[in-house]
């Protein structure tokens, strides 16, 4: 008997949700999301857990990058107060979920951040002998200006499931 | 023939009688080749898509399908995938929902946006829902992902749904009503894989997991057609429902009684008329 077979699918439309908190006493930070170098928005993140959700089609076996560009970050957004301690503007990246589901381990073993560090506090850094990294893995604390990207492939069950091969 | 009105029963029983024991005793007693879930997988779905008696249309539209132990496996593995408050059914459905907290909506209340899990054919109508084509426009409205438990459709007729409707997401089936709730197995099929519990049974765990099921379940839909039931006891239903003033339903299973239409269960008044029928 003949019966009917499907096509094999080649991509799949997938909820992002990002969630988010930020500390500040003036200018709350702003956050531009990208996939794929494709702009969904840009965000200025002034309420607590603040939540982007969008969906998007991503094509199968291929690799997709989520791009979170934090800025608004300058000098006069710290400030140290009279008892000597200090307060600064910081964005948390509390959540990420691709297709509902909160990817929290994964995203800490793999994500990275590219921080801009601002001038003169980079070059005191360095005279004084510290090294700063250009890259920070798993880094969910957004304290500078920067880029964040977490790299990934779909059919995302099948990216959770490399994963969880490649962990054991 | 004289009908006993008294083996009526107000639960339903799936359909048995000899030959499908005979299938089981058989299972046991002789050897046979090993089936894999993959191996299966093809197979089940040919013989689901094989109904005669229902129109069901669409399949083209469930590009990934996966081998399930049954639909209690289906609806849990959608549970889980949603958690308990993320998602929704309707009122007057299967008892698992209510044995575990989880209350019914009624038609025309459902909440925006919360993928709704529906049992087709349901044992109150002894068919589709009747409101079914109602509840489909509602889901459009409210952006709600609908999911189709069809444990039942193998003793079913008349069942016509298009499964390539937007918002139909996916549909499990099982071969267990087949008096086969001893090994059970069925399909899910859906428009698009998520990670769940029924994705790493199928993708995850070992090619060879519970290949026990899948070869005995290769065997059963080798002896046991799709449509057995309506084939097999289609006159002697309408018989006793002539004989006993009842109506006829779309469930071999099930009749109703007069005026009410409350269902009832027919398997003991039909099992072992023919026992050695296939």
């Amino acid at each position: 008997m003949a019966y009917i077979i499907a096509s094999n699918p080649t991509s799949e439309n997938i909820f992002f949700d990002i969630i988010l908190d930020a500390t500040y006493w003036d200018q709350p930070p702003k956050l531009e999301v990208l996939v794929d170098d494709k702009s969904v928005g840009t965000y200025t993140i002034d309420q607590p857990e603040f939540h982007i959700r969008f969906r998007r089609v991503m094509s199968f076996d291929q690799s997709h990058i989520l791009e979170l560009r934090r800025t608004g970050k300058t000098q006069d957004q710290t400030r140290i107060l009279d008892d000597g301690t200090f307060e600064t503007q910081m964005l948390h990246i509390k959540t990420i979920k691709l297709d509902n589901i909160d990817l929290r381990n994964l995203i800490w073993h793999s994500s990275y951040f590219v921080p801009e560090y601002p001038e003169p506090w980079a070059s005191e850094q360095q005279s004084q002998g510290i090294k700063l990294k250009k890259q920070v893995l798993g880094e969910m604390y957004l304290g500078h200006n920067g880029v964040w990207r977490f790299e990934f492939t779909s059919p995302i069950y099948k990216f959770l499931v490399n994963w969880a091969k490649e962990s054991q | 023939m004289i009908w006993d009105r008294d083996k009526l029963t107000t639960t339903f029983i799936p359909l048995t009688d000899d030959y499908l024991k005979r299938v089981r005793t058989e299972w046991f007693e002789l050897s046979h080749p090993v089936v894999t879930n993959q191996q299966l997988i093809p197979m089940l779905n040919e013989w689901f898509q094989s109904t005669k008696v229902n129109d069901l249309q669409g399949w083209s539209s469930f590009p990934c399908i996966d081998i399930t132990m049954g639909n209690t496996h289906y609806i849990e593995s959608f549970v889980v995938r949603n958690g308990w408050d993320g998602f929704q059914v309707l009122n007057d459905e299967y008892a698992f929902y209510s044995f575990n907290g989880k209350w019914g909506t009624e038609v025309g209340n459902l909440e925006p946006n919360k993928p709704l899990i529906i049992t087709l054919p349901h044992y109150k109508w002894a068919g589709i829902r009747p409101h079914w084509p109602d509840i489909l426009c509602e889901c459009e409205q409210k952006n709600i992902d609908v999911h189709i438990d069809m444990a039942w459709s193998t003793l079913s007729k008349n069942a016509n749904i298009d499964f390539s409707h937007p918002n139909i997401q996916s549909v499990g089936m099982s071969i267990s009503k087949y008096s086969m709730q001893w090994n059970r197995i069925g399909l899910r099929y859906s428009k698009q894989r998520t990670m769940d519990s029924i994705t790493m049974f199928n993708h995850h765990y070992q090619p060879d997991t519970n290949s026990a099921l899948s070869s005995c379940g290769a065997y059963a839909i080798d002896r046991i057609p799709r449509d057995y039931g309506w084939n097999t006891y289609a006159n002697a239903y309408t018989n006793i429902c002539k004989s006993l003033d009842l109506m006829e339903t779309d469930l071999i299973h099930v009749v109703q009684t007069k005026p009410n239409g409350t269902a009832m269960g027919i398997t003991n008044l039909l099992k072992n008329l023919f026992p050695e029928s296939k």
